[in-house]
């Protein structure tokens, strides 16, 4: 019906929503007129004055042809997607794609720094469907935990009927802050109706879609072609003009719209994750020269002086079966007494070596340096000296291993503990716990799982570290293994290691069933 | 009719009785909305139609086909889910968590080093602009709000162009006034792209206002099944007063 009205009119009305109070900004006369002449329909326009006459005017099929500001707006109003079609969108003089962002300002002078401090402010918003003027700015508001239609947020509210006054309102001092679309702020700038040192931007909107012109979705198909190839043609015949004045050019809206999303594209791996493959690359790389690593003469010569060697160690030797036990048994024994001496010791200096924990910086201060310190001498070397000071036996290896196990495990203690989840901790001390109390309570239950792991893992490490304390004199399996190696009976060398990987084989079954068990 | 759901009944192995005798069928574009209070057994329900609650008795058709072990791959490859605690990779940034929405129809070496088409990834930024968080398509999901989390798991839910989205009390982690928001933006998707969801929510208000359909689940059973425009507060009140079961009934 509406199609057959159209053609006996003969004439075309365009609503334009308002976005601005000067002609010149929102200048659609050069582009509609241009239109009229090529498709030979008289083309009126009309300035709207609100979001809601201009989408009345088309509902009802009075005008055919709008700009409703950004299409964010006009999402949000259902009757709309079904009701128009964009068909263009305009391209600032100057910039390459149609976007813009919606600025919150304030005056230069204002002590408004950041989005939130809004809050309770005096601030101009436009009409709802404004993009914005009030859609967009709504979300950024609801970012920062302001609902912008809650009237309590705000001071005051002055509604303005565009960008320009809602400038104007800012630099006038009516309000502290105003959310308004860059494109008017820069056009005011540029006209020297404003100065840039008259106000400051706290906070600006990600880019947002350019604003299209629409045409009604009923319209006669053959002429919805006509108007669009027109304008999109337009830029090659005339100055276009539109929003933001001058236009370098109307894009396809599915061109636009493209645009605007590839606009976000990033490649999946920045520079920084390119960057330290790179590096990592590169160091390892120097490394292997540094240090002369050649895998071809590894596989050429050294593998013939192996198979010598292995050839030597077999079969192996178990003629004192019972002696390797009972040595084997005994560096069992002294890994499981250095575990012992480590988890007694590492309780207290785990405890104050965790920051959240340690009465007082000092004391912090000691513990870690016990830890640090036992951490970064080898229980080999340790053993070396405590066999010189207290002589052979188990004695030496058992502190050596107790002690440099210590430093590892009160550092594994204070970092479980000190990512330890607080917030019972607060409940308990907000009811009169004392400080022992929130740890045995609100701590020692957090960390126990982590404390059996961490144990299990130290005695195994232990029990493999312990084997070799007996070559410096700390007792154990080491002992026979440096015996046999220095009389060159290879095939007893070779029993030895059998019978260490069986018992650390064992250990090992068993700690991982203690570890699913209780961890 | 898209889904069709005959008699299913789901007892756990602990004897609760989650679902008995459950019947009900969803049209193609329906927006359905199952209320209930929790333990009413929608949320098994829910996870019994894609194939993550198997149920002891009963059938669920999905376009007239049963679903069973065979024709469940393809039924998944058609519905998205969107959770109550989102289930998102929290270090991971919401663009990648929403291109995983694409990962069984990508190239298995590829997607392990976490690349992707361009075309793909133009299909993640659309969804993201569709949920209105184009901007923070490179923000990680753990620096998101609530509401932003649940957005981008609705973009990774959408992106494969589902015909059928289960909602599993998407709001009940948020509060009022982005549950209405998360509820109108699930509303606006629904017509855009056509979908059919089924949602299982526990507030009455936004049953209400958003939905073709209710059904409503008490114990097990279907206590209400009709078009929204045709139940009032007052009637689900009274429906549930009969029944033993918590809903709420604030208005926001």
């Amino acid at each position: 019906m509406k199609d057959i009205e159209n053609k006996t009119k003969n004439s075309l009305l365009v609503a334009i929503a308002p976005a601005s109070d000067s002609a010149e900004s929102l200048d659609f006369e050069k582009l509609f007129s241009y239109v009229e002449s090529e498709i030979g329909i008289e083309i009126k326009i009309k300035q709207c004055k609100d979001y809601k006459e201009a989408i009345e005017l088309l509902s009802s099929g009075m005008a055919q042809i709008g700009w409703l500001g950004g299409m964010s707006s006009t999402q949000e109003i259902e009757i709309q997607n079904s009701l128009v079609e964009e068909f263009a969108v305009g391209v600032p003089k100057g910039k390459n794609v149609p976007f813009y962002r919606s600025q919150f300002i304030v005056k230069a002078s204002s002590d408004i720094h950041y989005l939130e401090d809004i809050r309770n402010k005096k601030i101009a918003l436009g009409d709802n469907f404004s993009t914005s003027g009030y859609v967009v700015p709504s979300k950024e508001l609801s970012e920062v935990g302001i609902d912008i239609e809650n009237e309590n947020s705000f001071n005051s509210i002055k509604k303005v009927s565009n960008h320009d006054e809602a400038i104007n309102a800012v630099i006038n001092e009516e309000v502290d802050v105003a959310p308004v679309s860059s494109i008017n702020l820069d056009l005011m700038i540029e006209n020297n109706v404003i100065s840039q040192k008259d106000f400051k931007i706290i906070h600006q909107s990600p880019n947002i879609a350019g604003a299209p012109l629409v045409y009604l979705t009923e319209l006669d198909p053959i002429l919805k072609g006509e108007i669009k190839t027109t304008v999109l043609d337009a830029h090659n015949h005339i100055n276009v003009s539109g929003y933001g004045g001058l236009l370098d050019r109307y894009l396809d809206p599915i061109d636009s719209h493209r645009e605007y999303i590839e606009s976000h594209l990033r490649p999946q791996w920045g520079w920084r994750s390119i960057f330290a493959i790179i590096g990592f690359i590169l160091i390892y790389t120097l490394i292997a020269i540094d240090l002369e690593i050649d895998l071809s003469q590894l596989l050429k010569d050294s593998y013939l002086y192996m198979k010598d060697v292995l050839a030597r160690m077999l079969p192996p030797d178990f003629s004192n079966f019972k002696d390797l036990m009972f040595s084997m048994l005994e560096t069992v024994e002294i890994a499981m007494m250095g575990t012992l001496l480590a988890i007694l010791l590492s309780i207290p200096v785990g405890l104050f070596s965790a920051r959240n924990i340690a009465p007082n910086y000092p004391i912090y201060l000691v513990a870690k340096t016990i830890t640090v310190f036992f951490r970064a001498i080898p229980e080999f070397i340790m053993a070396m000296i405590l066999v010189i000071a207290i002589g052979f036996g188990a004695m030496p290896g058992i502190i050596a291993l107790g002690l440099h196990t210590m430093g590892f495990l009160a550092k594994f203690y204070a970092e479980a503990i000190e990512h330890v989840n607080e917030d019972p901790m607060q409940a308990l001390e907000s009811m009169g716990a004392s400080k022992w109390q929130v740890i045995a309570f609100a701590v020692v239950p957090q960390i126990i799982p982590s404390f059996i792991g961490n144990n299990l893992y130290i005695l195994d490490r232990n029990i493999r570290m312990a084997t070799m304390l007996g070559i410096v004199g700390a007792g154990g399996i080491g002992y026979e293994l440096q015996s046999a190696f220095r009389m060159f009976q290879y095939p007893r060398v070779s029993a030895i290691i059998i019978v260490i990987f069986i018992t650390i084989f064992v250990i090992d079954m068993i700690s991982s069933w203690i570890r699913s068990k209780v961890v | 009719m898209l889904i069709e759901i005959n008699d299913l009944k789901k007892t756990f192995s602990n004897g609760t009785k989650a679902l008995r005798r459950v019947n009900f069928s969803v049209n193609q574009g329906d927006f359905v909305v199952v209320l209930g209070a929790s333990g009413s057994g929608k949320t098994t329900l829910l996870r019994s139609i894609n194939g993550l609650v198997e149920c002891e008795s009963g059938e669920i058709k999905f376009r007239n086909n049963i679903i069973s072990s065979s024709t469940l791959p393809s039924l998944r490859k058609e519905t998205g889910m969107v959770f109550q605690d989102f289930n998102l990779v929290n270090n991971l940034s919401a663009i990648n968590n929403v291109l995983t929405g694409l990962l069984d129809s990508s190239n298995n070496f590829t997607s392990m080093l976490y690349l992707f088409t361009k075309e793909q990834k133009k299909q993640a930024l659309s969804c993201l602009e569709m949920v209105g968080l184009l901007d923070k398509a490179y923000s990680r999901v753990d620096q998101l709000s609530g509401g932003q989390k649940q957005r981008v798991g609705i973009a990774r839910a959408i992106i494969k162009n589902p015909a059928l989205l289960l909602a599993d009390e998407p709001v009940a982690s948020l509060d009022p006034m982005i549950s209405n928001s998360i509820m109108s933006l699930l509303w606006s998707i629904r017509r855009q792209i056509g979908l059919t969801v089924i949602c299982n929510l526990h507030q009455v208000d936004l049953a209400l206002k958003y939905s073709d359909r209710i059904i409503g689940l008490s114990g097990g059973r279907v206590v209400l099944d009709a078009p929204s425009a045709d139940v009032s507060e007052e009637y689900i009140r009274k429906i549930y007063d009969g029944h033993s079961s918590g809903l709420f009934f604030n208005n926001i």
